[in-house]
């Protein structure tokens, strides 16, 4: 962990040499030979409504061509297919649109059970990778997918896009260059989600790959509405908001605050669960966890949270509290510091998805790292895992593992069903 | 710590109470689990969750629970979806003793990856050894999954078995990931002979993070072979990037040279990340043998190593002649060089170019050390005036405060070049703490560029200063002493920029100065005013000045701060007789065409027969009239005769006649027809004295000077929506909270009726009442609608009283009740001959209400709250609300106690409050006889006052957990005999049932609910005593969709009533 997050840094820190250095798109390797102009051709696995949006932007930018795009809802496919034009093709089984060797990079906003597999798969295939947030369901699944990263050496973003946002930024820079003295508390809130789901069993509708769909998850039979937003608070699909949700802000607190995945974390906390509907996942909860050196995160939902939404850096000389609105900071002053050359400056992206596709360019890092949301999805996931156990426990960031607990190094990974594997 | 705690216990939630300390029943939940098909309520398999998470840190309880769990796997009766939540459990809580009749389900159809998960999640050898037990007998689908993990699971002991599978060609390349993935010697060995190059990465990789980079090596290095695919040979260049190995490093810088430029690129990435300075020799060495293109790479992968030995290469190629690399080299010298680089940056930022200058600036800017830092601020001291003035622009970009005093001496010696780069820096570093002295150094400067220069400096420098008496004084002290007129001049100038009352006072006299210089600069400084404060006495001096050119200023600057006035009209009206040259006319009828109203209509025609802008008159009235054309139909025809008749070629005024025409002939014969149909249906002895059609008629005047005018509303056509009966009802005033109709000439010994006509057109569920002077005339009303229920408008009659007639001055207010927003379709007076003896319908309210708002949490919108809560409490007539949005302002008012009421709907502990005065001006208020009224968050209003607990009753502790998520809950009447909710009782609502209120004030509970996700019971209102004053607190009401329960309308309007000390409504 600490090899890695260093590396960031030392990269970030030469990230101000902002006249990127662009590759032809002919010279990307393409198994496929050389493309008729110079444009980057895309895929988008996933179009519900994240991937719509991608969608949407990649439609509107001129440099690229959205080549394919693949929903297990066959008829959404053919929908966005033909709503591209230009030639994109459309597929249910996102394998096959892998298999299209004139696609440079993919756009992955499938639910999270999929984001391993199909990350993995697409940069073994040679694309370079766009993932929507959490990088993974289980933190063993994001391990692998920061291998395949290294592995394969592409350019992979996480759509952990706060880091695209100037706000942000500053408050991570003025919480590592000291400007908030030593720095005491980081606290992470966000929301928490919709939970009074009330699925009944129901046939899976025309067109639809209900395998597919389930991919790696164990098999349950199909209720109403499962495959559209409601997989959120179903623990077989993503842990809950806690995850979803929290890892953009945990990002934010890691990136600021780099010594609470430097070394262990002691970690206890207590969650709400309801037992009406058909959600599993919290819906509230407030944990805790120090570094040895008496750093401490906290992590609430929105609604338990002491200061509301968003991040909050505390110091000994001050607070700076960020969201995606509000940038305040006590005392006021620190909003007008101006960053010296020899502060650390952190990573500029004006826009995560711009960023992304220069970095398909220039072979650099892109904003958001895979080690980084890897780092982020972790926390929430040791966070959601310390509030089911009820136990305190030390999370180990270079083992990756919880020490003197087994058991809850047993809520690290899941078997994937046959023949998924990462 | 101690918060966690105390929130776990306080919380009392579910997991508190079901875990396996407890004697919780886990077999019975079991069992009830074993029926689950998705049909019966989720709670048994909430508490099987729980308990299984929890188990585990009790050896004993988790055997016990893993047999019970097999033993419901096995049973017959379980459910398939329940056979598979017992193995998903199993994974989490299992033990080996479950592992043989796991193991038995690895071909079951639907079973074997549900077991599967359960055995790989054991992460015990006994699952492990069953797992390679069940190789033989399996296959297919199943076979691989076993494999698969045995692989995750890396398992050294399957390594023979799995070898045995890569000769397999339907098993042979799951085998092979799982060989990568255990990725011991002998599984790489398997995997050597292998074609499965992805499986030989991943092994590969696995080796070289066990440190053994020579098998890594021998597997993936024949992978970088030229003839291999780039995205192999990429992947091949990233695993060597992490050896730590000679021949890796040789291999990597190779391919630095490569001549496939995809290849290179990834290459360059790896080298910027290896950590041997051996890299950065290489890419210098590279650099120079390489064409343009690769080169800037290179410069630029150098530039990410921040490696400060590369320093001297890449300046070299700062003199690049390709703008490419030269660009490359200057960004990373940025990041690798040191002061001694400075000069070199600084002559490309002086002479250099386009993108070579910016790249210098930015390398500027990013070079690291206090070395760099010394050298600026000594480098501004001396030198050529090109290189001070490149050093002072560094000290810009570097926001290098220390070069203060080396700038404040550059701005004064030096020559003029030096002097207005240091002062224009000193604009972006200065600091308040600056600011006398660059007023000093204004006052003494001996050149105009240099004075107009630290002129801009100081006013920018002083912006940062908050005290606005601390940015003038030094400026008046200066002007006091300087002697020569330019330098009071400049200090003007000075006063000009940073504008305000207090500096008005002392420009503005200059403005008639004798001396031509501090004239000039006064009526300048007057022109170019920040803020609207100097319109008064530019206003004066467009009439008034002796030089033309100043005049013109003048009137030009009125022109300027009139458009942000709010009350542009009435200056370009105050001014229109002084703007004599042509310019100065043009100028003014451009600030009118963005004005939209009959006066601006009427300046652009005055204009029009003024010879030298005719043609701009009759533009500016065509665009004014534009957005008159319906509203003022009548008058904008009127003007476009005449515009056309000014300027004939003029097609768009001929097209917006046509408009106008249009809608005044519609109108016209509306209008008349309805004027005669109402005016007939009259009893004898009373006539129609005013009539307007909403939505097309502004204003209409009937006998003896009577006046009727709508005076808030906005215009819309339903019929432009679809059509199906021509009628006035069609046309509408509508507002989004109220339509205001004046009148006046109304004779006091006559007797008036109102009439009007109201329709819900569109369906929209309105509802509205209607009062005249703040006197209920219509109780709230649902209206008709057409859409859906085919009903037409209603007409209505209601006779005013005398007492609001009497003054021939009436306001009718139409007011929403229920919807989106107010309509009206028609309004008229009828006036009798007599006044008719009409009792008061009421008398004016006997009791004020105060509604405290302006700040929230933002997830309450106060802005639609707060108005809401007025109308509702304004049902009951016996009591006056207004609102407040400035609560501070209002709580400290000395007046806050002779209000009745004070309805708190509002929250800022920590925004920051408003302070002790506000606190204890609330306090003295309600304990001197005022009610107080907390609504929702209210309750935590001012959570860190001790007092507000004992006022409040109970205070919300951010502690605690705060509510359920919104939804429907039911509220019950606890006691159905207090004035508040007397005859209540329970009522639904959708709501936050807030859990979280702390605090152990005697309080007398009025409602509760009970909480869905504790099943404890919540006080939702309550009362109780502070002082003289009474207080109800109700949690409900998060927002205007919550507050709109009628029942807890009710409650909040009876609360206000009873708080105000008023008896229960009737």
């Amino acid at each position: 962990m600490t090899a890695s997050l260093s590396r960031r840094s030392f990269l970030a820190a030469s990230a101000a040499a902002s006249l990127p250095l662009f590759l032809p798109t002919r010279v990307l390797a393409r198994a496929g030979g050389i493309a008729p102009s110079d444009r980057l051709n895309v895929g988008v696995i996933g179009l519900g409504s994240r991937g719509n949006d991608h969608f949407r932007n990649l439609a509107g930018d001129p440099s690229v061509r959205v080549a394919a795009v693949c929903d297990v809802f066959r008829p959404q496919a053919d929908l966005f297919a033909q709503k591209a034009g230009n030639g994109c093709t459309a597929h249910q089984d996102f394998r096959e649109l892998l298999s299209k060797p004139e696609l440079d990079a993919i756009f992955i906003a499938a639910p999270e059970n999929w984001h391993a597999i199909m990350s993995v798969q697409a940069m073994q295939a040679g694309k370079d990778v766009y993932c929507e947030k959490a990088l993974s369901l289980t933190v063993a699944e994001g391990r692998a997918v920061c291998d395949a990263v290294r592995r394969y050496g592409r350019v992979f973003q996480a759509g952990t896009q706060q880091r695209s946002d100037g706000r942000f930024r500053f408050a991570c820079e003025l919480a590592r260059n000291g400007y908030l003295g030593k720095l005491k508390t980081v606290t992470v809130s966000v929301p928490s989600g919709r939970r009074e789901l009330h699925m009944k069993p129901g046939a899976v509708p025309a067109g639809l790959d209900y395998d597919l769909w389930l991919g790696p998850a164990v098999h349950k039979p199909y209720r109403e509405n499962l495959c559209s937003y409601n997989w959120y608070f179903l623990t077989d699909y993503c842990a809950g908001w806690i995850q979803s949700w929290g890892v953009h802000h945990m990002d934010i607190a890691l990136w600021g605050a780099p010594a609470l995945a430097a070394s262990t974390l002691e970690v206890e906390g207590s969650a709400d669960f309801l037992t009406t509907g058909d959600a599993d996942v919290s819906f509230g909860w407030n944990v805790r966890a120090t570094t040895p050196e008496g750093l401490v995160l906290q992590f609430f939902d929105d609604a338990s949270s002491p200061h509301g939404h968003g991040v909050r850096f505390e110091g000994e000389n001050g607070f700076v509290h960020v969201d995606r609105g509000r940038l305040f900071a006590e005392p006021a002053s620190l909003l007008d510091v101006v960053l010296r050359p020899s502060d650390e400056h952190l990573y500029r992206s004006r826009n995560h998805q711009t960023n992304f596709l220069e970095c398909i360019r220039t072979r650099r890092d892109p904003a958001a790292p895979v080690e980084a949301c890897h780092a982020a999805t972790t926390a929430t996931l040791v966070a959601d895992i310390a509030t089911r156990t009820g136990r305190k426990l030390t999370w180990d960031w270079k083992a990756e593992r919880f020490r003197r607990d087994d058991s809850a190094n047993r809520l690290l990974s899941r078997a994937m069903r046959s023949p998924w594997s990462v | 710590m101690s918060t966690i705690l105390c929130t776990a216990l306080l919380l009392a939630t579910i997991t508190a109470t079901m875990g396996p300390a407890q004697t919780t029943d886990i077999a019975a939940v079991v069992r009830e689990v074993q029926r689950y098909d998705y049909t019966q309520p989720r709670a048994p398999l909430f508490t099987l969750d729980d308990y299984a998470a929890r188990v585990t840190g009790d050896v004993g309880q988790q055997k016990a629970f893993a047999a019970l769990l097999a033993t419901a796997l096995a049973d017959p009766q379980s459910t398939p979806l329940a056979r598979t939540l017992f193995c998903q459990k199993l994974a989490v809580a299992g033990t080996d003793a479950e592992v043989p009749a796991l193991a038995k389900l690895l071909d079951d159809p639907q079973l074997a990856d549900a077991a599967r998960l359960a055995l790989e999640g054991l992460r015990s050898p006994v699952a492990d050894a069953a797992l390679r037990a069940s190789l033989a007998r399996l296959e297919g689908r199943a076979l691989h999954g076993a494999i698969q993990s045995l692989g995750n699971r890396r398992d050294a002991e399957a390594v023979t078995k799995l070898a045995g599978f890569l000769r397999q060609p339907d098993h042979a390349p799951a085998a092979a990931q799982a060989l990568a993935a255990i990725a011991t010697p002998s599984a790489a060995a398997a995997l050597a002979d292998s074609n499965d190059t992805d499986a030989k990465l991943r092994c590969a990789q696995r080796r070289m993070a066990a440190g053994d980079a020579a098998t890594a090596l021998s597997l993936c290095k024949p992978l970088l072979a030229p003839g291999q695919p780039a995205d192999r040979r990429v992947a091949t260049l990233s695993l060597l990037a992490r050896a730590d190995a000679p021949e890796a490093r040789a291999l990597l810088l190779g391919a630095i040279g490569d001549t496939d430029d995809f290849v290179a690129a990834s290459a360059l990435r790896v080298a910027v990340i290896a950590k041997e300075a051996v890299a950065t020799t290489f890419l210098t060495e590279q650099l120079k043998k390489s064409a343009p293109a690769r080169r800037a790479l290179i410069l630029a992968a150098l530039g990410e190593r921040r490696d400060g030995s590369a320093a001297p290469a890449v300046a070299e190629e700062v003199g690049h002649p390709d703008d490419q690399v030269a660009v490359a080299a200057l960004l990373a010298l940025g990041a690798v060089g040191n002061e001694r680089n400075l000069e070199l940056l600084a002559r490309v930022s002086a002479t250099g170019k386009g993108v070579r200058k910016a790249a210098a600036e930015e390398a500027m800017a990013n070079l690291t050390g206090d070395a760099v830092d010394r050298a600026i601020c000594a480098g501004i001291a001396s030198g050529t005036t090109e290189a001070r003035s490149a050093m002072v622009a560094a000290a810009g970009l570097r926001n290098l405060v220390a070069a203060v005093p080396a700038l404040l001496a550059a701005a004064t010696g030096g020559e003029e070049p030096l002097r207005v780069a240091s002062a224009q820096t000193l604009a972006k570093i200065g600091r308040a703490s600056d600011y006398e002295s660059l007023v000093q150094l204004l006052g003494a400067a001996a050149d105009t560029p240099t004075r107009e220069a630290l002129a801009d400096t100081v006013a920018a420098v002083g912006r940062r200063i908050p005290d606005a008496r601390q940015r003038v004084a030094p400026l008046q002290a200066a002007f006091g002493t300087a002697a020569a007129p330019e330098s009071r001049a400049a200090l003007l100038r000075a006063l000009g920029a940073i504008g305000g009352p207090d500096a008005l006072s002392l420009v503005a006299p200059h403005a008639a100065s004798a001396d031509p210089i501090l004239a000039d600069a006064a009526v300048r400084a007057l022109a170019a005013w920040p803020d609207v404060s100097a319109a008064e006495t530019l206003a004066g001096l467009a009439a008034q000045a002796k030089d033309p050119v100043h005049r013109t200023l003048a009137l030009r600057g009125v022109l300027r701060l009139a458009a942000a006035s709010g009350q542009a009209i009435s200056w370009i009206e105050r001014i229109r007789p002084f703007a004599k040259s042509a310019d100065d006319k043009r100028q003014l009828l451009a600030a009118v065409s963005s004005l939209k109203s009959p006066e601006s209509l009427g300046l652009a025609m005055g204009l029009l027969v003024d010879p030298e802008v005719t043609a701009e008159a009759a533009v500016a009235a065509v665009q004014v009239g534009k957005g008159l054309v319906r509203s003022h139909a009548a008058e904008v025809d009127a003007a476009m005769t005449k515009v056309l008749a000014a300027a004939k070629d003029t097609p768009e005024a001929a097209d917006l006649q046509a408009q106008a025409r249009k809608a005044l002939g519609a109108k016209s014969m509306k209008s008349k027809a309805r004027r005669d149909t109402i005016a007939q249906a009259l009893p004898a002895g009373a006539q129609l004295a005013a009539y307007l059609d909403c939505g097309v008629d502004a204003a209409d005047s009937g006998p003896g000077g009577l006046r009727l005018w709508v005076e808030q509303g906005r215009t819309f056509d339903w019929s432009e929506t679809g059509d199906e009966a021509e009628t006035s009802a069609l046309t509408v005033a509508f507002d989004g909270g109220r339509v205001r109709i004046g009148a006046t000439g109304l004779h006091p010994a006559k007797a008036y009726e109102l009439g009007f006509t109201w329709w819900d057109h569109d369906n929209n569920q309105r509802a509205q009442s209607v009062s005249v002077d703040g006197q209920p005339l219509v109780a709230k009303t649902v209206l008709p609608a057409w859409h859906g229920r085919q009903q037409g408008p209603a007409t209505w009659a209601k006779p005013l009283p005398a007492e609001v007639t009497r003054d021939g001055t009436i306001e009718i207010v139409f007011k929403q009740e229920a919807a989106g927003n107010v309509v009206v379709s028609e309004v008229w007076l009828v006036e009798r001959g007599t006044a008719a003896t009409i009792p008061a319908a009421t008398t004016k309210p006997a009791k004020r209400a105060l509604i405290v708002t302006g700040m929230e949490y933002p997830g309450h919108k106060w802005r639609e709250t707060a108005p809401f809560l007025r109308d509702l409490i304004a049902e009951d007539a016996r009591i006056g609300v207004e609102i407040n949005e400035d609560a501070k302002a209002a709580l400290e008012s000395p007046s806050l106690g002779s209000n009745d009421v004070i309805v708190l709907n509002y929250m800022n502990w920590e925004n920051p409050g408003p302070g002790d005065a506000a606190q204890e001006g609330l306090r003295k208020a309600v304990e001197n006889g005022t009610g107080l009224v907390l609504v929702h968050f209210a309750c935590g209003a001012f959570q860190t006052w001790p007092e507000f607990v004992k006022i409040a009753g109970r205070v919300w502790n951010p502690k605690f957990r705060g509510h359920d998520p919104r939804g429907p809950f039911q509220v019950n009447i606890v006691d159905a005999q207090h004035a508040i909710t007397k005859g209540m009782s329970g009522f639904g609502t959708d709501d936050e049932l807030y859990t979280c209120l702390d605090g152990q004030t005697p309080i007398h509970v009025l409602a509760d609910a009970n909480s869905k996700v504790d099943h404890k019971d919540y006080p939702m209102a309550f009362v109780l005593q502070y002082g003289k004053g009474r207080v109800f607190l109700s949690t409900l009401g998060h927002d205007v969709k919550a507050l709109a329960f009628p029942e807890v309308k009710t409650l909040y309007r009876r609360a206000t009533t009873w708080a105000a000390q008023l008896p229960p409504e009737s």
